[in-house]
């Protein structure tokens, strides 16, 4: 065994463990991301079987969501550290990962760790593992696919081939931005494939890059045809809340034209930030058309990506989105074609890399990363959702709930517990849709009006939010949210 | 600028001299003698611009020696022995008789180095005799012809009974198998549904198992070989051909008389000195059709005909088996009729062997077609071709799992396959068994990135023929190789042993079971029926659906993969027909299975030549051997 062999788990561990540790610590000051609250939720409602099984196979995007379940099961103890485990177990590896190709790639004795430390500390590499396990894993294919898009060109690999092609379907089946990312990489695959493949057989070079995501979707499409009765109908237990979009999305084209587009150009300034050894190596790679194609395809695609995602209403917070230039800068690192073993200008420019990165995540005014830069300053920090907070803390001192969890599973994070609540699945909730409301203490309806639209009880109830239910008693009122509660028989 | 050696350019001034070649034949001998690095008298031969009898008569008149006709006047078998059947074969020279009390001694190479030759082998008394090398060939095969011919059948079967494939199943095998069926009958009348359920499970993770090592293996094997190959390439260069080992090339044939243009022609362009090449095209003695054809092409000259006596079981292995005896090689490969090696192979072969370790026994080379854009079957058959040889036997070798070797150009070190008494005769897949066997005996097997040109299949029924045959083949590898699971696994490894069982009983077994799965989704697919929900408990349902649908999109990822490479791209699209390919396969399985009981040993002959591109390659093999 090399040493490199033996100090990778090594780095593995020390990163996680660290990771962990800052998450916890941001916990205790009271961070947990919105998305990984819905995730907990959905987790809880998960091993508690208030989501059908069949359900759960075809959630999207499954791969956090049954990595978590899976954690779970295993480690009930966990509680709700579960996903921030998680996360920092993936991020861990991912450093290890990170290191292990630097040392292999001839980085020196302390070059490699320098460089991993840089990449693993960057500020918007942490708000990623604080996002939760769904953003470290499109850390993951991003990482995976610019390896694949350095070296396909190059080298002429099948195993670069099957990294882009694996890292499509990582980042398709991360998070839903990592469909917009997938749908962006199309016509920067063409920079990257050898270009006698390319002429000789252009469709059949695409064919073979996008077959496993193609076959993945169908795949899902066919499973969720099976069990859900509908080749879309993961689509009806999608909403922005569970698809880990937070409580909006941090655009808005419609109602502010242009403008709307601030957090986007944002974000793509960010990539740049974030990552100035592409930018660099894009200038010092003329002559070498395999690595400056490549470096270009990929700025292209992330850039892209971000104004696509802000064109279809999918964009996260800019921090989020920036960071994705974190990987691709430990690519960049790994691919260097100059300057070996010092790699001096490599550690100064991933240095850069994370001062633009700081600067960025200042500048970040996204409610997410407000609550994350708050929490890391150790400053209190306000809930991701307080209409959601307040929704569990009344529900907290109640059971036999009539509540379409699936629709605000942070709400079940919250609350702690899935137990006491009659989700969709459950006998007391299709006995309320025949119409009389079951057995149920209380009855939780969100506003067919807001922005997310009527919730199951609503679909069920259409007047229910608006003019409550005979015996029944309205105990909280938002304007996303109310909840009756069953009017107690005075004793005689 | 190379010149003729002072015997051949004396022999030519002395032909020319007495009339029997024109001074143009001559010129143009001498250059092709240069330019295939062979002797003159053979070219004079092969072109038949002189008769044997003539040329060797003439030779023994100027040495003033008997010119003798070994066929009419047989050598004394009392006066040859076995062991030294090599230096007969190499230096075309034999005992022949004791006349007057005096040995005489026969060589078809008269001149200064077969006397010292002979003066050191038999002593300064003996007496000299010319023949015709066709004679000294042919009368040596003659007399051990039935030794030879029994040896080539029962040689492994005799001293390794325990690596043979002569017995079908042992005795412990058939008394595993009937107690394994009986348990399950017992379980099945007791807990039909939960034994179904075990089944089902077991079946579905060889299933899991099978795939997830096929990818294993594509990603092993893809990481180094671009940096091998331009290693050995630049070793090439570097090569003398002084230094270069003599190589016994076998060509095992029966009735392909069509295809002997394509062979020659390809040998003939062999980037390796002819004088260092010992050629043998093996032919059954019936096949006077195949015999007569070499023989018209004047074949004889270059190459060494070997007849093999009849005998059963009539398969190519018995046929290398007691040709390999003749050979005179240090290395020994074995191409097909219709093989088109590529020129450098045996120079990068030579190569890998002098940077391998001594225990490297062998190298394969990759195979491929030449009428890979026939029709679809072709098409999938290269895809095929392309995804064992170029990714996963690399990958085999990168995890050091046991490589079964493919049809032909396999290499190897005679001294090894001497060791290994060579082929199973009795395995109709006798060299993936003799890959397995080396390693087992603590020999490995390399691979090397040349590629030998066949022609695919361009029928179905044909394909179904020759691919029941390897799946039957692999059934007596795995058969044979598994009778002592606990050596197999000391001597292979534990990846080693996981590698042969998924590698080899995964592909068999696979093809068997996969018609039964179809046919359960597809039952379950259009009736939609519940009666088959008791066998599929929820996690094996989705054990079952994840095999299902990332196992065939894995598969058909893979057969996609399989032409980058070679950048044959435009490929790729039918591996999205690869369904009608798998069927296929599970049809040869369930043929191959069938006659492992009722025909084992049946060795199921594929047509070759039925291509076009066979005939055009033909045409234009002819075309350029009258260039030439």
């Amino acid at each position: 065994m090399t040493r490199n062999r033996l100090w990778t788990p090594a780095v593995m561990l020390l990163a996680g463990t660290a990771l962990l540790a800052l998450l916890l610590a941001l916990q205790a000051r009271g961070h947990v991301s919105g998305s990984g609250l819905d995730l907990w939720g959905r987790t809880l409602l998960a091993n508690a079987r208030l989501i059908a099984i069949d359900d759960i196979l075809t959630a999207f995007p499954p791969l956090s969501y049954l990595g978590s379940i899976v954690l779970a099961s295993l480690f009930p103890w966990l509680g709700p550290t579960t996903p921030s485990l998680l996360a920092a177990m993936l991020g861990g590896v991912l450093v290890g990962g990170w290191f292990a190709t630097l040392r292999d790639n001839g980085f020196g004795r302390w070059a490699a760790p320098a460089a991993t430390l840089l990449l693993g500390a960057n500020p918007l590499f942490l708000r990623a593992v604080a996002e939760g396990p769904a953003f470290v894993l499109l850390h993951w294919g991003v990482w995976l696919l610019a390896l694949g898009m350095f070296q396909l060109r190059r080298g002429h690999r099948v195993n670069d081939i099957i990294l882009i092609a694996l890292a499509l379907v990582l980042i398709g089946l991360s998070h839903p931005l990592g469909l917009v990312l997938t749908f962006a990489v199309l016509p920067f695959l063409a920079l990257v494939m050898p270009p006698d493949r390319l002429r000789d057989a252009p469709a059949a070079a695409f064919l073979v890059l996008l077959f496993p995501l193609l076959f993945t979707a169908a795949s899902f499409l066919y499973v969720n045809w099976i069990f859900g009765g509908a080749p879309l109908h993961f689509l009806d237990t999608l909403s922005r809340e569970t698809a880990g979009l937070g409580t909006g999305a941090e655009t808005n084209l419609a109602d502010d034209g242009l403008r709307g587009l601030h957090p986007a150009l944002l974000a793509a300034i960010g990539i740049i930030a974030a990552c100035p050894i592409g930018v660099s190596m894009f200038v010092r790679t003329s002559g070498m058309p395999p690595l400056r194609f490549a470096v270009l395809a990929l700025l292209g695609w992330l850039v892209s990506a971000t104004i696509l995602a802000a064109l279809f209403d999918l964009l996260p917070s800019p921090a989020l989105v920036a960071g994705l230039g974190v990987p691709l800068a430990a690519a960049c690192a790994v691919r260097w074609p100059h300057e070996r073993p010092a790699r001096r200008e490599t550690l100064l420019l991933l240095l850069a890399g994370m001062i633009g990165a700081l600067v960025l995540s200042m500048a970040d005014d996204s409610s997410e990363t407000h609550r994350w830069r708050r929490a890391a300053l150790g400053q209190p920090v306000p809930p991701p959702d307080p209409d959601l907070a307040e929704l569990a803390v009344v529900l907290k001192q109640h059971d036999g709930i009539l509540f379409d969890a699936e629709a605000a599973p942070a709400v079940v994070a919250l609350r702690g517990r899935a137990a006491g609540i009659f989700s969709a699945e459950t006998q007391a909730f299709q006995l309320a849709g025949l119409g009389s409301g079951g057995d149920a203490k209380v009855l939780v309806v969100r506003n067919h009006a807001s922005s997310f639209g009527s919730d199951r009880i609503g679909r069920m109830f259409p007047e229910l939010y608006d003019l409550g239910r005979p015996g029944y008693v309205r105990v909280f009122d938002s304007e996303r949210w109310r909840v009756y509660a069953r009017r107690e028989k005075a004793p005689l | 600028m190379a010149e003729l050696t002072a015997s051949d350019s004396w022999t030519g001034d002395f032909l020319a001299e007495q009339g029997l070649i024109t001074l143009a034949q001559l010129n143009e001998a001498s250059s092709l003698a240069l330019r295939w690095g062979t002797s003159l008298p053979d070219v004079l031969l092969a072109r038949s611009w002189i008769d044997a009898d003539t040329y060797y008569a003439t030779l023994a008149a100027r040495f003033g020696m008997d010119y003798v006709r070994l066929r009419d006047t047989p050598p004394d078998p009392a006066l040859l022995r076995e062991s030294d059947v090599t230096n007969y074969m190499r230096e075309l020279t034999v005992p022949w008789q004791v006349r007057d009390g005096r040995l005489h001694i026969a060589t078809a190479r008269p001149g200064p180095e077969a006397i010292v030759y002979i003066r050191r082998t038999w002593g300064p008394e003996v007496a000299l005799v010319v023949t015709t090398k066709p004679d000294v060939q042919r009368a040596v095969q003659d007399i051990y012809s039935e030794r030879f011919s029994h040896a080539a059948v029962f040689d492994l079967a005799e001293r390794d009974p325990v690596m043979s494939a002569q017995t079908v199943f042992t005795p412990g095998q058939l008394l595993f198998g009937w107690a394994a069926a009986t348990v399950g009958a017992i379980a099945l009348a007791l807990h039909p549904i939960a034994t179904l359920i075990v089944l089902n499970l077991i079946m579905s993770l060889f299933y899991l198992g099978n795939f997830v090592f096929k990818a294993i293996l594509i990603w092993a094997g893809g990481s180094q070989q671009h940096a091998r190959a331009r290693e050995i390439e630049s070793a090439v260069r570097m090569l003398r051909d002084e230094d270069l080992p003599i190589y016994t090339v076998l060509v095992p044939m029966f009735r392909e008389p069509d295809v002997l243009p394509i062979l020659a022609n390809a040998l003939r362009k062999l980037d390796y000195p002819t004088s260092k090449l010992d050629i043998k095209i093996v032919l059954e003695e019936g096949d006077h059709e195949t015999i007569d054809a070499a023989v018209r092409l004047g074949l004889e000259g270059i190459f060494e005909i070997i007849r093999v006596p009849p005998s059963q079981p009539q398969t190519k292995p018995k046929a290398c088996n007691y040709a390999f005896r003749f050979a005179r090689g240090d290395y020994l490969v074995i191409f097909d009729a219709e093989d088109k090696p590529e020129p450098d192979q045996l120079k990068k072969v030579v190569v890998a062997f002098n940077q391998s370790p001594d225990n490297v026994a062998c190298v394969q080379c990759r195979l491929n077609y030449y009428n890979r854009d026939e029709n679809w079957l072709t098409r999938m058959f290269t895809l095929d071709y392309s995804l064992w040889f170029d990714l996963m036997l690399p990958g085999l070798e990168q995890l050091r799992v046991p490589i079964p070797l493919g049809g032909t150009s396999n290499h190897f070190r005679m001294d090894v396959l001497r060791e290994l008494h060579a082929w199973d005769p009795f395995n109709v897949t006798e060299d993936a068994d003799l890959g397995i066997r080396m390693t087992q005996k603590g020999y490995e097997v390399r691979l090397v990135d040349s590629t030998t040109f066949e022609e695919a299949n361009v029928s179905q029924k044909n394909w179904v023929r020759q691919r029941s045959r390897w799946i039957k083949g692999y059934m007596q590898t795995f058969l044979v190789h598994i009778r002592r699971p606990v050596h197999l696994l000391r001597t292979t490894g534990t990846l080693g042993a996981l590698g042969f069982v998924f590698f080899i009983g995964g592909t068999m077994l696979s093809g068997l079971l996969n018609p039964v799965f179809w046919a359960i989704f597809a039952i379950w697919a259009i009736t939609q029926t519940t009666a088959l929900d008791s066998l599929f408990p929820p996690i094996l349902l989705y054990l079952a659906l994840f095999n299902l649908l990332a196992g065939n999109g894995l598969f058909m990822f893979l057969m996609m993969l399989a032409p980058f490479r070679r950048r044959w791209l435009q490929l790729t699209p039918f591996s999205l027909t690869v369904i009608w390919y798998w069927a296929l396969m599970s049809a040869a399985a369930w043929k191959g299975a069938w006659q492992l009981v009722t025909k084992p040993f049946y060795w199921e002959k594929t047509h070759h030549g039925l291509s076009k591109h066979t005939a055009a390659e033909v045409a234009q093999a002819v075309r350029e051997q009258q260039a030439a």
